[in-house]
């Protein structure tokens, strides 16, 4: 178990959560966590000390950009790489998407991944950020 | 001294400005200007001349006086007559003998029937452009016009220039709301629809897994996401719908305790599970109202399932929902929550399509459908809320249509 890689799932919907793990379980094996909302999933990114992060925008609370901006503060958290899933429908870019919610993002996440999830390309794109 | 405007003139200036002030709608207020100038100048007849943005022809844009209908229908070119040099030249003219002046458009005269013997006529103009000019012809008192009548026209010529700016600003204003609100109305129903397909992709692909790997659980949970997905949809549409509608309330004479119960008690297995407890108190002299049934049941659930949303998972969580009259006219409902409270920036936004603060779970539609159809029914809704301490919905209704409302 301690040799598999590690990925947090920070994620409000059950739903969701259910789809990431199926996808991510069709890849290999993997220790996975999940959150159900911004600041567990901050708490459990500090604890469990994951090697990839899949966070949603869109969480009632913490939204997906404040939990990014937090990790990043975090020297121990900070050079996780970040896979980020939104159903906001602009077509402006993350960045625009952010300032909309009032948030300037520093650094950027590793990844951007847009509702509905195609689930080759998620597949493609955690196996690319765990190197593997 | 003589120059000077009189009382009567000051006294019109007032009454046009206050014109321009209460009314937005542009024709109605430079018809009021146009009748304001031919009575207080003592004329036979005026018009409001406009350049034509497209052509730059001259158009008589509001006319008074005997032949005003036929003047109405006459356009002239850019620089021709007496309002055409005006315009170009943007210098004012008083043109005492028509007869003696070149620059004078006899066709005019000759279309309409009507004699032209003076004219006085001043250009109107906006910071940056000409908009046309403001021309009187003949006093009645057979008089020459002179430099008296020329400031008050030109006073006249300002207002109206300040009225035309401030409709094209309105209208502006309004088209760049509109758009706004269609651009966020798509926005946010595009999120809604995104989260639904997602809930789809992913219940499918559950399902697929499931099949290849020949677990049944994990064919059944994800035709369950799928299923529930369907049924968030249909809520949209409907809720959608309902928000968009010109949407006729059918009223009934009603037992609101029966509803209020029946949604607390629909309500009571989702509380459960989230460690929320739902109390009810109905004010048992309260029987029959006159409602729509199926809208105020929408919104009592909207409100209390929201309630429980806001207090789940905390300690001793409750929504307590309570009904009363207040008085032979209303009754009112109450939903209380001990739950999270909304800061006053949410507040100001809570009624507002599209928002929400539930994640992916809300559609922003519940409350936006609740306001609209308390609205209907003559009725108010209010919120009290304080950040860590709770929220309170108050549903005020009628409880007989007035009126008014039938």
């Amino acid at each position: 178990m301690s040799d598999l890689k590690k990925i947090l799932l920070v994620d409000d919907e059950p739903d969701s959560i259910e789809f990431c793990e199926a996808m991510i379980s069709a890849i290999g094996e993997f220790n996975i966590q999940s959150a159900n909302n911004g600041i567990a999933g901050l708490q459990q990114a500090l604890s469990f000390q994951p090697d990839l992060i899949v966070l949603d925008i869109q969480m009632p609370g913490m939204n997906g950009f404040q939990v990014f901006k937090e990790l990043k503060k975090e020297a121990i958290t900070s050079n996780i790489p970040v896979i980020m899933l939104t159903g906001i429908a602009t077509t402006t870019g993350l960045r625009y998407d952010a300032k909309d919610m009032g948030i300037t993002l520093g650094a950027e996440p590793d990844a951007y991944i847009d509702k509905p999830v195609e689930p080759e390309t998620f597949q493609k794109t955690v196996s690319k950020l765990l190197g593997i | 001294m003589a120059d000077l405007i009189d009382t009567t003139q000051l006294k019109a200036l007032f009454k046009v400005s206050h014109a321009i002030n209460s009314h937005l709608e542009l024709d109605k207020v430079l018809k009021s200007i146009m009748d304001v100038t031919t009575n207080v100048m003592k004329v036979e007849a005026s018009s409001l001349v406009l350049i034509d943005e497209e052509t730059g022809d001259l158009l008589f844009h509001i006319t008074e006086g005997e032949k005003a209908k036929i003047i109405k229908q006459i356009r002239m070119k850019p620089g021709q007559g007496v309002v055409g040099v005006v315009i170009q030249t943007k210098k004012p003219a008083i043109v005492n003998d028509v007869s003696k002046d070149p620059r004078f458009f006899k066709l005019a005269d000759k279309k309409s029937g009507f004699q032209t013997k003076s004219i006085l006529c001043v250009p109107m103009s906006s910071t940056n452009r000409t908009l046309g000019a403001i021309e009187v012809l003949n006093k009645l008192d057979n008089t020459d016009f002179n430099n008296q009548d020329l400031m008050f026209l030109e006073a006249i010529a300002d207002q109206s220039a300040i009225a035309i700016e401030n409709a094209v600003l309105h209208r502006e204003i309004v088209k760049s709301e509109r758009m706004a609100a269609i651009g966020q109305t798509v926005a946010g129903l595009a999120h809604c629809i995104k989260n639904v397909l997602n809930g789809i992709q992913g219940g499918s692909f559950i399902v697929d897994l499931g099949l290849k790997k020949e677990d049944s659980s994990k064919i059944q949970k994800g035709w369950d996401i799928v299923k529930k997905n369907n049924i968030f949809m249909q809520d949209l549409v409907l809720d959608m719908l309902s928000y968009s509608k010109e949407r006729k309330p059918e009223y009934l004479l009603t037992n609101i305790n029966v509803i209020v119960e029946s949604v607390c008690n629909l309500m009571e297995q989702k509380a459960k599970e989230k460690g929320v407890s739902i109390t009810w108190k109905p004010n048992q002299e309260l029987t029959e109202v006159e409602i729509d049934p199926k809208g105020i049941k929408r919104c009592v659930l909207n409100l209390v399932s929201n309630a429980v949303d806001a207090c789940e998972n905390l300690e001793d969580a409750q929504v307590k929902v309570t009904s009363e009259i207040i008085s032979n006219k209303y009754f009112k409902i109450d939903i209380s929550d001990n739950g999270i409270g909304m800061p006053p920036e949410v507040q100001k936004k809570l009624f507002q399509v599209f928002f929400s603060t539930k994640g992916s779970k809300g559609t922003g539609l519940g409350l936006a459908v609740t306001h609209k159809i308390i609205k209907e029914h003559n009725g108010n809704i209010k919120v009290k809320s304080k950040l860590g301490k709770g929220t309170t919905f108050t549903l005020v209704l009628p409880i007989k249509r007035t009126k008014t409302s039938k």
